[in-house]
């Protein structure tokens, strides 16, 4: 049995207890309809929310008219005609992604030009990640016997860490594109992120004969150019190989359709002596074949330096289309005027860089001059349509409604919202279909409200606080293995904000001796969030239950999402929110948000909270449950409790083994928590009379 | 009952015969998706997920199929999605490829050097800086189980793509446990 087998086994057993059991939760959530997965524990980051919508579809193609049976906001904004129709449909770009774990990175574009010996160069972008820097130029006028040489890419101040190799994959024709990857880590003063100079030097090889001769180069100086931190990893590179203790790395390499070189270093047996490799070989693979191997055609000798070989290895083959990586092996090492061999093979491999995705983002400071933009690379999949049918923005979330047609079984929709400047919007974003309706897709966009640096790839400001909402929505068609070809689609979104009814009634209620304060209410046509605080009943974990309700109107509904803002107990919270301070410094303060607004009219604004909840500890104590035991058994209800610890952590959860006739497990685990004392009843009922 | 009489049962709209699915799965599919996302209370709320979606989609399910395979492909695609929501970049300190350098031992294949508890935990912890794409691969062919030919059955792809897929995972691992060849 595979050891990696074994390992995941250990660390699987290890943290997931057998006596694991989700059933409880499971029908509950099934038992009220519940499709909002409101995490009890403690959580400081938002989650996917689900939202299920019944729609009714009116047969007409021009007019469609949606009901949000489980959304009374978007219902009652959509049938006061404030969606913005728009009935777009996008041709579908598709972006291979030959290297599945290539990160998409934000591309700075830049747009300078030069032109020396007769060939024009323009550097056209840079992206600059923590773990992996890109580039992409474009060059005509070049002859038969001139090609370019490797990029040397510096930043001045900043010494990068761990280089990993590089590659500077170069396209044929009349109008030659090329891309640079470099694997390092970029951080200036150990930070993440932030901005640095860099230099780029390009040099114009000519050749005559079988001597190539530099003739130009091609130098480029950006400034505060911004490097970004990725999510995930990207590139596919393997860098180095040692075999008995001797290590040869792939420097750096170019890749043409006509030619690839390689520099190679690697480690010598013993200083002072001079090795040379005695062979090498590329193949060049797609996703289903490789291709056939190409030995080495002539091997450059450069100079040793501390102790190592170093050798810019020729081969007549290059790339091909489909193409997805080269490998290359060494085979052996001889001593140079000596019979002395070293028969080891050593092989490595790089991703080729071609199709790596790369995103907008803000332009360059003032030492380099924008002039045009270059679009990204698109193919077309002609089954795939995706259309856009309406949008509506107010200044608590954005909705979008779309259309997908032609899509496969195992595949998948997901969105991404970004900001007129390419920037990410850090929200939360749920998704729905209405029953009998898969190809329709609502999308809610709850725009978090604490604001992210621009290193983080979040935009830096609130994207719904102006009067109108200008950015990109990018829809991708997924498939579920991970490999396949995803499909993107892309649509520019141009639509009013409607704004906020901001109220701050400071009521306090109490209710079985605990106070609570309703500070401020901010309130939109489709959705309503508020901050309430309240005094704990200990200093647990109590939160607003999933039984709360707003009603506005005739509207009621359960919140939809929860956060903690702050809480006196453990000092913590989600930080400063821009929206919000409280005015009290003891107790709990959250975030509470419902789906439903106000309907542009004086109404009645009802809140009320039926009680509070614990959210359950990993492990309850024995005295309790005993005491809770004793209580369900006066009621006919006998229920074991299971604990297990572990390395990696423990748990604990009950097993019905009893219950009366017709009492449903949900209602069984209800009277269980209740006899632990997990519910503090209230109830706390605000009413405010609210005047858009 | 059985899984195909529970099944049938929850097609007709009996929670009951869901619950035999979530007792006969709920464990190895919690065990996987902990494995991807590295997070044990994701990892249930994404198995509490893909039981919900199996409970609303079960009526296109068909019954000659086998269970098992088409839902823990849904775990593995959820539990890799959760995980690609909440991935953060994870430095590689010089340090950390120093120590492991050191726990070096000259193994002809990465199987080989994971031998014991602590190499267990050099692998779950090499395992956090993979992509959860990758981390997802992994979990599949030795987690799971599944052969190149399964997986590409299962997804539907080349094996050749499948294999391309897992040598990537593999080389991205073995750099991280110190191997002899070093990756980026």
């Amino acid at each position: 049995m595979s050891n990696i087998h074994s390992a995941l086994e250990y660390i699987a057993r290890r943290d997931v207890p057998e006596e694991i059991n989700l059933w409880p939760q499971i029908a509950a959530r099934i038992e009220r309809k519940d499709t909002v997965n409101m995490n009890p524990k403690l959580k400081l980051v938002w989650t996917v929310v689900l939202v299920v919508l019944g729609l009714v579809l009116a047969t007409t193609a021009a007019y469609a008219v949606y009901r949000y049976f489980a959304d009374p906001g978007l219902q009652a904004v959509n049938e006061a005609g404030m969606f913005t129709d728009i009935n777009s449909t996008a041709q579908p770009t598709v972006l291979p992604i030959q290297t599945p774990d290539a990160a998409s990175g934000a591309a700075t574009v830049v747009g300078l030009e030069q032109t020396q010996n007769g060939v024009t160069m323009r550097l056209e972008w840079v992206s600059l990640l923590d773990p992996r820097q890109i580039f992409e130029i474009s060059a005509q006028g070049l002859d038969a016997q001139m090609e370019f040489g490797m990029p040397q890419v510096t930043y001045p101040g900043v010494t990068p860490q761990q280089y990993g190799g590089a590659i500077f994959s170069l396209n044929d024709g009349p109008l030659v594109t090329g891309r640079y990857v470099s694997y390092q880590i970029l951080r200036k003063d150990d930070q993440f992120g932030g901005q640095v100079d860099m230099q780029i030097d390009i040099p114009l090889l000519q050749r005559t004969g079988d001597e190539l001769a530099q003739v130009a180069n091609f130098h480029f100086d950006l400034k505060d150019v911004q490097v970004v931190v990725p999510n995930g990893w990207g590139g596919s590179n393997a860098y180095s190989m040692r075999v008995n203790g001797l290590e040869v790395r792939q420097v750096h390499t170019i890749v043409t359709p006509r030619y690839t070189e390689a520099r190679l270093c690697y480690d010598v047996p013993a200083a002072g002596q001079s090795w040379v490799i005695r062979d090498a070989s590329i193949q060049f693979s797609g996703q289903q074949t490789s291709g056939e191997t190409a030995s080495m055609q002539r091997l450059t000798q450069v100079a040793d330096h501390e102790g190592q070989g170093c050798a810019d290895v020729r081969f007549a083959k290059g790339k091909s289309p489909g193409n997805i990586s080269l490998n290359i092996t060494v085979n052996g090492l001889v001593l140079d005027n000596s019979q002395e061999q070293i028969d080891s093979t050593w092989q490595l491999y790089t991703g080729l860089v071609d199709d790596i995705q790369v995103a907008r983002a803000p332009n360059l400071g003032p030492a380099s001059t924008p002039t045009s933009e270059t679009p990204l690379e698109a193919q077309t999949n002609g089954d795939l349509t995706v259309t856009l049918l309406s949008v509506y923005a107010d200044a608590n979330r954005l909705a979008v409604t779309l259309r997908v047609e032609g899509k496969a079984p195992d595949s998948y929709v997901s969105a991404n919202l970004t900001d007129a400047e390419g920037y990410d919007i850090n929200s939360s974003y749920g998704m729905g279909s209405p029953e009998g309706q898969p190809n329709l897709y609502i999308l809610t966009f709850v725009p978090e409200d604490m604001s992210h640096s621009a290193a983080q790839g979040f935009s830096p400001k609130a994207p719904l606080a102006e009067r109108h909402f200008e950015g990109k929505l990018d829809v991708t068609i997924g498939m579920m293995d991970g490999i396949q070809s995803d499909t993107a689609f892309h649509f520019d979104l141009n639509v009013p904000v409607y704004p906020a009814l901001i109220v701050e009634p400071k009521q306090i209620l109490t209710a079985n001796g605990i106070e609570m304060h309703l500070e401020k209410l901010k309130i939109t046509p489709s959705y309503t969030r508020l901050y309430i605080c309240y005094k704990k009943p200990s200093p647990n974990d109590w939160m607003i239950g999933a039984s709360s309700t707003l009603q506005i109107g005739p509207d009621e509904v359960h919140a939809d999402s929860y956060g903690l803002v702050a809480d006196s107990d453990y000092n913590t919270g989600k930080g400063p929110d821009p929206d919000f301070v409280s005015s009290t410094r003891t107790g709990r303060c959250v975030k509470l948000g419902y789906p439903v607004g106000h309907h542009n009219r004086p109404e009645t604004l009802t809140l009320t909270i039926p009680e509070l909840e614990q959210s359950l500890p990993e492990v309850i104590p024995d005295d309790q449950v005993k005491k809770a035991q004793a209580e369900m058994s006066a009621q006919g209800i006998e229920i074991d409790y299971v604990t297990f610890t572990g390395n990696g952590g423990g748990g604990g959860g009950p097993n019905i083994k009893k219950k009366p006739a017709g009492m449903s497990d949900q209602e069984v685990m209800r009277l269980f928590y209740a006899a632990l004392g997990y519910y503090h009843p209230g109830p706390w009922v605000f009413t405010i009379n609210i005047n858009p | 009952m059985d899984e195909q009489q529970a099944i049938l049962a929850l097609k007709r709209g009996d929670i009951s015969g869901l619950e035999v699915l979530v007792t006969n799965y709920q464990v190895k599919a919690i065990r996987t998706a902990y494995l991807i996302t590295h997070d044990s209370q994701l990892a249930q709320d994404v198995v509490q997920d893909v039981f919900l979606q199996a409970y609303r989609s079960i009526g296109r399910f068909d019954i000659r199929r086998r269970f098992e395979p088409w839902f823990m492909r849904s775990v593995v695609h959820a539990a890799l999605k959760a995980a690609q929501k909440t991935a953060r970049q994870i430095p590689v300190e010089s340090e950390n490829e120093a120590g492991l350098q050191g726990w070096l031992i000259a193994q002809e294949s990465v199987e080989r050097q994971v031998e014991s508890a602590e190499a267990h935990e050099k692998v779950w912890e090499a395992m956090d800086v993979l992509s959860p794409r990758q981390r997802a691969v992994i979990v599949q062919r030795y987690f799971l189980e599944m052969s190149e030919k399964e997986m590409a059955e299962e997804l539907e792809t080349a094996p050749g793509t499948v294999k391309w897929l897992l040598n990537a995972a593999r080389e991205h691992l073995r750099s991280l446990l110190g191997s002899e060849r070093s990756a980026r």
